[in-house]
This record gives structure tokens, sequence and C-alpha cells, in this order.
């Protein structure tokens, strides 16, 4: 069984391809969606998911989310004394999501394809298959995730469709594709993208205009800035939702019984995120250059990722493209979906033996060269392109190049991912060195060959017809040759953590939101829900699941009525 | 089948789209893409040019032609006097402005090339705010062009004005528009703004900050009317920015404005490596601003014979030649040979009354001082300032002159901090004698306090009486030097520059005066030189600091 995974910043989801079509997996909240949050405490003791969301407020400093916006960086959180990279903390979502599926199936999955942003950059996806494989997973094929969505949009009725935009703005990255289907081929035309753009943003200008109108904020500035933030982040996550659907919400955060609140306006809101709103525009301008189609002859506009529920981002689209949006796909479900489809695909799923996928690289691949000028001037930096961005891959692209000086012994090549003509302003994935017999200048050439995969990884080969000598990059050397210890050291590391009884783990979401609202609520509320606790606690400890389950029903609902109707 | 494409795709030639469709789909289907990488680039090339193929057999009775597409593309070399084709379209045709193709400058995928004739659907409707825009866009371009000519000369204040007006209605116009008209309007003014280059040069920032083109700029699919108008655009700012003084390259900048061939003199001002930087930077990345450089000047500066290389200027110096007389106390320099003497004058010295030596002690180093204090802070100093203040009674030689000698004595030894105590010290006893005579000033040059005594304004006498103090308490005014007479320094380019440029010297004579003290100049020049260094101590050898 191959599961699909969308493995996204602020939720992630799992499915897999039954009886002809994709089945999302619920997971042991009964949800579909599982936020990718972690929380742990010095006992090794682990939270993911909702439990962890409520587990921010009480103890923002052994929790993190968004951890996916640090992929392919080197940087680390300390959660709880324990270190973990962003390629941990995913591995920790997507463990919880096998068991789900383990769970629902009876039969723990090994093999995986997971979603990741179309405008991910090379490190980016090595990052992701690394933390599938930390997870224990292999990782079949990383597929985009506004490709996933097309699959999923195009199979409800499986017609041939004109080229449609899928517009995809996650929790934290910006995708557009555009994407037609004919013949049961589903042809991605072009993507481009923003990998540092999402509904995390809205959240830190919804911070940022709330802030300066909560008035004196006397305690909130005592409490350490880690637990201010997340308190903050998840008022204004809740004002933008609040926003969805009313003309003005409430922004308010309670800190030790003082609640500090005010009033956020829509039109308050669209003016902070205009400029956020404006970079939406630049890549759906690119995607449809490069594809050398026109808006006009679109033929659906589809709407991908929680945060393209915000009105001003539906305001902005309308603007853009003269029309409303398609709303047949699930925003939240349409990448998991889609990811079960390509699964599918892979496995000889039934009813899927006409479908195929065709992708596009997103970004110029390249190589950093070095000429002279007429004046003898040495320019280096110059970024060489050897397969464009858009094109169809996979793919494989060969260029000749030529020494530079007389007697030349060694020729290096930096390898490049990005847009611009110098090459500091690109990404950089590694670097060959390949020996080359002395000659005079740009007389000994040097071959370089890019292979690019439909998982979007690169290969390159680099040779010398002279000496016949091929050298093999494996891209972003260091990291590789480690990779293997560490998928291991890793993985051990996350198997001492300890993670709760699948049995009990409704039981720990039930306890971490309940000690979320009693942080949240003052004066009478907060006694009230101070009780509830004990009377659950009390209840688990009587260790007999009917009677947990009925303590577990009254706790859940008696919180749900309560923030239904707030008492302020 | 009829050869390539059709082979590969294994249908006959067609024009049906969707008979190439079925057949890339079924061949599709048998291919393994990863393990097959070129089959597959090879059968999506079979079907494109199927697809394009297909497209050109049923457009052969229309009057389509790629010619006229190619004709409004510009080479990234274009000297933009390309044709008016869009601009006087929108004269008129109302709605063609809005029509400009979305059109990549790359062959991707398979290309469904911009039909401009087939894709113009029905002219629509056009909303009020749509024909206001269309309005500006007319004027705008009817002052940019002006009678459909392009034009070199300025835009007037008025016509400033109204192309401001005009352009911001349109900008504002974009950021309520649909994608299509956006990027319309977006096009046309880069493509405009290109043509009417310089005379669009005011409104080319504003339409910037609007549409971002600068966040184009360097991007490997950067427009090629962008292209242009990007690098004027980094041109203008980089022009303003070196004309302001503290531009790391602005010296060079004037340097290369100022007409004339370039001097020895120019050569020790300007950093050579500052103008070689200005050289590569406008050529590489500003070439129109070369126009502002002097054409001779350039020429000048770049000729240079090999052999001296481009980093030699920096460090030239002009040598400086400089004569110092030092005084020695008077027991130890006049009556040398008689031991005796001295020891006899020293005990005479002891005997002078001490209300009279603590009243000459204040005059020269301040209320705070007497015999005892100054035997405090130097013991050496105390018995030579007791054997000046006997000299002082039994001849012309003030103990004053004394003091103010050794100061300079003091030069030879002194760390940083006293050397430009000294340096101050003595610019302060040239300005003072200078205001009296150029004789008064050159006796204080050459370490003669005694003859023409220096007339001090209370606040200069003050200062003194404050820098001998502290070089009293450095220990240093007892060391004696162990050299006098003529000895020569080199001043560094820039001083001379700064000399230059804050007197009234040509270089002739400035050259001349620094090599030959009795020169009548050679006072103001000194004290300028002197002033200069005070500026900026720490850009000066401390051998120059100490000598000067």
């Amino acid at each position: 069984m191959i599961v699909g995974i969308d493995l996204g910043t602020t939720n992630s989801a799992v499915a897999i391809w039954r009886d002809g079509e994709p089945k999302l997996v619920p997971n042991a909240l009964g949800k579909e969606l599982t936020p990718s949050a972690v929380s742990l405490d010095k006992k090794g003791q682990t939270w993911v998911g909702q439990a962890a969301i409520d587990r921010m407020a009480t103890h923002p400093s052994d929790t993190v989310s968004s951890f996916k916006r640090m992929m392919g960086t080197e940087a680390n959180v300390v959660l709880a004394g324990t270190k973990l990279t962003s390629e941990d903390l995913s591995a920790m979502v997507l463990r919880s999501l096998i068991d789900d599926v383990e769970e629902a199936m009876g039969e723990r999955p090994v093999e995986a394809v997971i979603t990741v942003p179309a405008y991910f950059n090379e490190r980016q996806r090595r990052a992701t298959r690394r933390a599938g494989e930390i997870a224990g997973l292999d990782v079949k094929r990383l597929i985009n995730e506004p490709t996933a969505a097309a699959l999923a949009f195009g199979l409800h009725d499986r017609g041939d469709r004109e080229p449609f935009l899928v517009f995809d703005l996650g929790g934290g990255t910006f995708d557009v594709s555009i994407v037609e289907m004919f013949e049961g081929i589903v042809e991605v035309r072009a993507s481009a993208g923003d990998n540092r753009l999402g509904g995390d943003d809205f959240d830190d200008v919804m911070v940022k205009l709330a802030e300066p109108l909560l008035g004196d904020l006397g305690a909130l500035n005592k409490v350490p800035t880690d637990r201010r933030k997340a308190l903050m982040q998840l008022a204004a996550e809740k004002t933008r939702i609040a926003l969805s659907s009313a003309q003005a919400a409430d922004f308010s955060v309670t800190v030790e019984e003082r609640v500090y609140a005010t009033d956020i306006a829509t039109d308050q809101f669209e003016e902070a995120a205009a400029p956020l709103v404006k970079r939406l525009r630049d890549p759906v301008i690119r995607a449809l250059r490069d594809s050398h189609i026109d808006v006009q002859s679109l033929s659906d506009i589809v709407l991908v990722g929680g945060a393209t529920r915000m009105p001003v981002v539906r305001k902005a689209l309308t603007r853009m493209f003269g029309r409303f949006p398609n709303s047949t796909v699930h925003p939240d479900h349409a990448v998991a979906l889609g990811a079960a489809i390509q699964a599918g695909l892979l496995s000889g799923g039934e009813g899927l033996d006409e479908i195929r996928i065709t992708d596009v690289a997103p970004f110029t691949l390249g190589v950093e060269t070095a000429t002279r000028d007429q004046h003898g001037r040495y320019h280096s930096g110059i970024f060489a392109p050897i397969i464009e961005r858009n094109t169809p891959v996979p793919v494989s692209r060969m260029e000749e190049f030529g020494t530079l000086e007389d007697n030349q012994r060694e020729v290096r090549f930096g390898i490049y991912q990005g847009e611009a003509r110098d090459v500091s302003n690109n990404v950089k994935l590694g670097e060959v060195k390949i020996q080359v017999p002395p000659k005079e200048a740009g007389h000994v050439p040097v071959e370089v060959r890019f292979t690019y995969d439909t998982s979007g990884l690169l290969e390159v080969d680099v040779h010398v017809p002279d000496t016949g000598v091929t050298r093999n990059l494996v891209i972003v050397d260091e990291e590789d040759k480690r990779s293997r210890k560490d998928i291991e050291k890793s993985r051990s590391k996350l198997e001492k953590l300890k993670v709760h009884p699948r049995d009990d783990a409704e039981n720990v979401a039930a306890l971490a939101r309940a000690e979320r609202a009693y942080e949240g609520f003052t004066g009478m509320q907060r006694d009230m829900i101070g009780r509830w606790l004990t009377e659950f606690k009390g209840a688990l400890e009587k260790q007999d699941p009917r009677i947990i389950v009925d303590a577990r029903t009254d706790l859940i609902e008696a919180l749900d009525e309560l923030e239904a109707n707030p008492p302020i | 089948m009829s050869g390539y494409p059709w082979d590969e795709l294994g249908i006959a030639q067609t024009s049906d789209v969707s008979a190439i469709r079925r057949a890339y789909a079924d061949r599709l289907r048998g291919l393994d893409l990863d393990k097959d990488i070129q089959g597959y680039a090879s059968l999506r090339h079979a079907r494109d040019e199927a697809l394009w193929l297909a497209k050109q057999s049923s457009q052969e009775d229309g009057n389509f032609g790629l010619g006229d597409l190619n004709d409004e593309q510009l080479g990234p070399d274009s000297d933009f006097s390309v044709t008016f084709n869009q601009g006087q379209s929108a004269d008129e045709s109302s709605a063609d402005w809005v029509d400009v193709a979305i059109d990549g400058a790359r062959s991707g995928a398979y290309e469904e090339r911009p039909q401009p004739h087939e894709a113009a659907p029905a002219e629509p409707e056009l909303t009020e705010a749509q024909l206001a825009a269309q309005e500006a866009w007319q004027a705008l371009f009817s002052i940019l062009i002006p009678n459909g000519q392009p034009s070199d000369e300025a835009v007037t204040h008025d016509e400033l004005d109204a192309g401001h007006e005009h352009l911001s209605a349109l900008i504002q116009r974009a950021s309520e528009s649909d994608l299509v008209e956006h990027d319309a309007l977006d096009s046309s003014l880069a493509q405009l703004f290109a043509e009417a280059w310089p005379r669009s040069a005011p409104f080319v920032e504003p339409a910037n900050q609007a549409f971002h083109w600068l966040d184009e700029a360097g991007s490997l699919e950067e427009r090629p009317a962008l292209m242009f108008l990007n690098a004027r655009l980094q041109g203008m700012r980089f022009h303003e920015e070196v004309q302001q003084e503290d531009h790391p390259l602005h010296k060079a900048w004037v340097e290369l404005s100022r007409p004339g061939k370039v001097t020895l003199i120019d050569r020790l001002k300007i950093k050579r490596e500052e103008v070689d930087q200005l050289f590569t930077l406008i050529r590489s990345s500003y070439p129109e601003l070369e126009s502002y450089l002097d054409e001779e000047r350039v020429h000048s500066w770049q000729y240079v014979p090999d052999s001296i290389g481009p980093r030699i200027v920096q460090y030239l110096f002009i040598g400086f030649l400089i004569v110092q007389f030092f005084r020695f106390c008077s027991a130890q320099m006049d009556d040398r040979a008689n031991l005796d003497e001295l020891f006899e004058q020293t005990v005479q010295s002891e005997a002078l009354a001490d209300e009279q030596v603590t009243i000459k002690v204040q005059a020269i180093f301040g209320g705070d001082y007497d015999m005892a204090a100054i035997r405090a802070a130097d013991p050496v100093f105390a018995d030579q300032m007791r054997a000046a203040l006997n000299t002082e009674a039994r001849s012309s030689r003030t103990a004053k002159g004394y003091v103010q000698n050794k100061a300079l004595q003091a030069a030879e030894f002194a760390e940083f901090d006293e050397a430009v105590k000294i340096a101050e010290l003595k610019r302060l006893w040239l300005t003072a004698a200078l205001d009296q005579s150029t004789d008064a000033c050159r006796n204080v040059m050459v370490g003669d306090f005694d003859s023409t005594p220096i007339a001090m304004s209370a606040a200069q006498y003050a200062r003194e009486s404050e820098l001998l103090a502290d070089l009293l308490n450095a220990g240093l005014l007892s060391k004696m030097a162990e050299f006098q007479g003529a000895r020569s320094f080199s001043v560094p380019g820039w001083m001379v520059g700064e000399v230059l440029d804050r007197t009234e010297y040509s270089e002739q004579v400035l050259t001349a005066a620094l090599q030959n003290p009795e020169s009548e100049d050679r006072c103001q020049i000194e004290i300028t030189l002197l002033g200069i260094m005070l500026e900026q101590p720490g850009r000066v050898s401390i051998d120059l600091l100490r000598g000067l």
C-alpha cells in the first residue's frame, strides 16, 4: 500500500487509493486534518496535532508549529531540552499520520507519495524526502501540491479541460500552476510561486495591526516572549477566521485573568494586508507568461489551501481574474486526495489505467561560469542555465563548457537553482570538481549533463571527453553523505520519545484543550473549567473506558458550548 | 504516414488537434518517463511540432503572418528605434492598448503563438474607468511622443505636471483592474517609456514604484523594454547618489567630469583605484553615464603606461623640507664646558625669589603650577626650567621661548596623543605669528621664539598653557632632540589635494613652497597642512605627525 500525504505548513492529511477513488483517513480524533504541530515535555512525552496546538498556549516554549518553513535550512528548535530539526518534526507528524492509516487499515504503510510546494527548491525537497525516511517511509515520489490538487480536481469527472489555474495559498507557501487535461493526461504547463508567503504572514500582519490597539499592555508585556507570541498568533488566527464571515471581529488575548481585546474591521485588515496581496500577483503573471496563456482562455481558477478562504484573498483573486473562482474542490483536502491518486498510479491502482501526469521544473537550473571580456577582465559568477524553468520533467540536458586559462588543471562547477543572471542571487545546490588535461585555454571541452526526475530531484554528470573521466554529483554532497547515518540517528532519537497510546489520544487532546481554555477564560468560566478538569481527571483515574468516554463527551460538549458563546 | 513529426506520433498528417493529442496520450501511456527521458523528450517535441503545423495549416487561408510579431520584439541590444505600431494604433482604435499580447520571450512547451487577429474578441464595451484610463494613456503618449515623432528634448514644466497626472491615473487604473489590463498597462508603459527615452526619464521612477520593474532587473526573463529601462533607472539612481559628497566614488566622479587633461596633482588627490572602480561600474552597468564625463580627462586617466600600474599614484608623496633649530638649556649648551659654573649657577638660581619664579611659571603653564608642581611632574625639567629662568635674567633669551622650543623638540619622542598636541601648539603659534608678520611666522617655523615674541589672544594663551602643561605632565619637556637643522618629509597626495582645495595656490606654487622653507607662502601652507592633519591625524604616519 502506498499512501498519499499532504505535509502542510498548518495542517497535514493522509489519503489512500481504495475502490477506484481516493479516500482521506481520519486521525484518532476522527478528523481528516491533523495540525502540523508538535509538543514535548521533559519526560520525552510527545503530542502531535490538535493536542499540540492546544498546548501552544500553555507550553509555548515546548511546542512548535509551521516548521515546514524551516525545511531545507540548518535551523532547529529545542523543545523541552530535545533538539529537533524541521525534518525530525515533520517525521513526527508523518509517523502520526501512518499510525492513523495503520489503525484504519490494519496494515502499516511503508511507502508514500508526499506532496511539496511546487516552488520548493532542491534542498527543501531533499529535506522532505529525508523526513519521510526518518519516519520509516520509502518515499516513492514527491509530487507538487498544485499538481496534486489539479489531479483531484480533474479526476472527479475525468473530462477534457482547457487550461485552468490552480491557486494554492497554504499556511506558509504560495504556488500557482497552469494545468491542462486531455485524453486522461494531466499536463502541468507552468508553475510559479513564492516559497515564503502564506497564511502565517497574514496572521503576522494581524498581530501587528492589533497590538497597538490593545491599549496598555501591562501584564501582557511581562509574559515571556514566546508565550506572548504564541498567544498573539492564536488570537490572530482566530480573528482572521472570524473575519471570513463577518465585517468585524474580536481580537482578544487573556493573560493572568486579564483580557486584552480590540475590534478589527475587515477594511482595516485589508489595508494592512495589501502588501501581501500584491505579492500574489507576480507569480500568477509569471505562470501565465511562461505558459503563453492569457487570462481569458483559462477555463477555471481552482483554489487550494486554507488561506484562500480569506475574503481579502478572494477579493484580490476576483479582481485579478475578473471572475469568481471555482470552489468545487475542498481547499484543505484536494492535495492529500491528489497525492493518493498519484499513489494509486504508482501501485497500478484500479481505474487509473488511462491517467498520466506530466509536470514541469519550476526553477531554472544551471552552473556558474566565468568569462573574460575584450579588455581581458575576468567576470565570474555568471549563471549559465542548463534546464530552463517550466521545462517538462523528467528531462536531461547537456551543455559543453571550456577551460578559461592556459594549462588549467581543474574545472569547478557551482550548481545553482534560480532565475537571476548573477549566481549569488540564486540558491547554491552543490559543487563538482573535475581534473582536466593541461592545454591551451578553451581547448578542453567539459560536458555537463543535468537530469531532473519526476520528483523534481536533480542529478549532475560532468564528463571530460579528453580523459574519459565522468564525475557524478549527488547534489548537496555533504548532506547526502551524512544522511544515511543521520537518518538512522534521527530515527532512533525519535523512537525514544514516547507517543501517547492511541486509545488515549482523544483524552490527551481533550485535556490539552481544557487546559488551554482554562488559560483563555477568566472569572466564573475559569472556575467552571477548573472543576470540569478535575472531574475529567478523576474519571481517567478510574480506568473504566465507559466512564472515561462519557466524561470526555461531557467535557467536550461543555467546552464547545462555552467557546461558541463566550461571555464577553 | 508522412515523416516527422507524424511518424513519431504514429498518425497520418492531420490538422485535427484532438487526434494529435490522442496519439500523444496513447504513446505517453506506453512510456516509463523516468526510464526513458529521451523518448519522452522526442515525443513531446513531435507533439508540439504537430500541433503547431496543425495550427498553421488551419490558418493558411487567413492573412495571418508571424512577421508582425517579430517586429514587435525588442532585442536586448535594440536601440529602440523600434516601430510605434502599438502607440499609434492606440490613437486610432479604441481598445488596442489593452491588447498588447502577453508574450514571453522564450518558446516553451508547445506554444500557441499569440495571434492578434484571431484572438481579438469582439470589441468589448469599455467601462467608464477604462475610458478615462484610455484618455490618460493618449494624453501621456502625445506628451512623450509629440506629433508622433520621438523627441530628444526634455519635457517642459507643464508637460511634466500633466504627464505625472496622467501616469498616476493609469497606475491607479492598473491597481484596480484585472490581470490582463494590469499586464497590458505595465507592458505598454514600459514600451512607451523605452521608446520615448530620454524624454520619458522623469516618469520612469514612479512607474517603477507601481509595477516593481526593478524587481525584474537581472532576471533571465527580464522583458527587453524593461532591460533597457531598468538599466536607465539604475543609472539615474547611481548618478544621483554619486553626486552626494559622501558617496565613496564622489571624488572620482567629480574628477572625471572636469574638463582638461589629468595632471600629476590630480593623480595625487584621487585614488587611481576609485577612478578604475568608477570606470568599470559605468561601463558595465550605466554606459549612458559616460556622456557626463569629460572625454579628454577620461582619456588621459586611461593612458597609464603599463609599467606604472594602477596603484602607484595613491602612494605618491611630495617632499616637504623642514628646517628647525632647537634650543638647549643655556646651562648645558652655552656653558657646557664648565661644569663648575653650571653647578654654581644652579645654586644661584635656587636663590631666586620663589615668588618671582611662581609668577613666571604660572605665566607659562597656567595658574595651577609652581616650581614644586613642575618638580613633581618632571624633576629633570624642573632643573632645566631653573636654569632657563636664570638665563632669562641675564640675556634676551626668555624662559618662555625655551619652553616653547622644548615643546618642538619633544615631538621627536611624542606618542600619538602628544604629537597631536604639539602639532596643535605649532599651528597656534604659527597662526598667531602670521597675524603679526611673515617674519615672525618664519622665526617660529625654525624654532626661534625669542627674536619676535608671539602676541596671542587670551584664548590662544590659555590653550597654549593647557597644552604645555599636558606635555609637562607627559614628561616630554625634559627630552632633548638629537637632530636639528633641515629635514625632509613626505606629504601624502591627499593632503596636497586638500591644500589645493582650501587655498588659492596653484600646483606649482604649492610644490615649490613645500620644498623651499624660505618661500613667501610657506607659512600659510604649513598652517593649512597642520589644519588638515589635525582634522584626521590618524590618517598620516606618526613621523609626519611628529615632524610637521
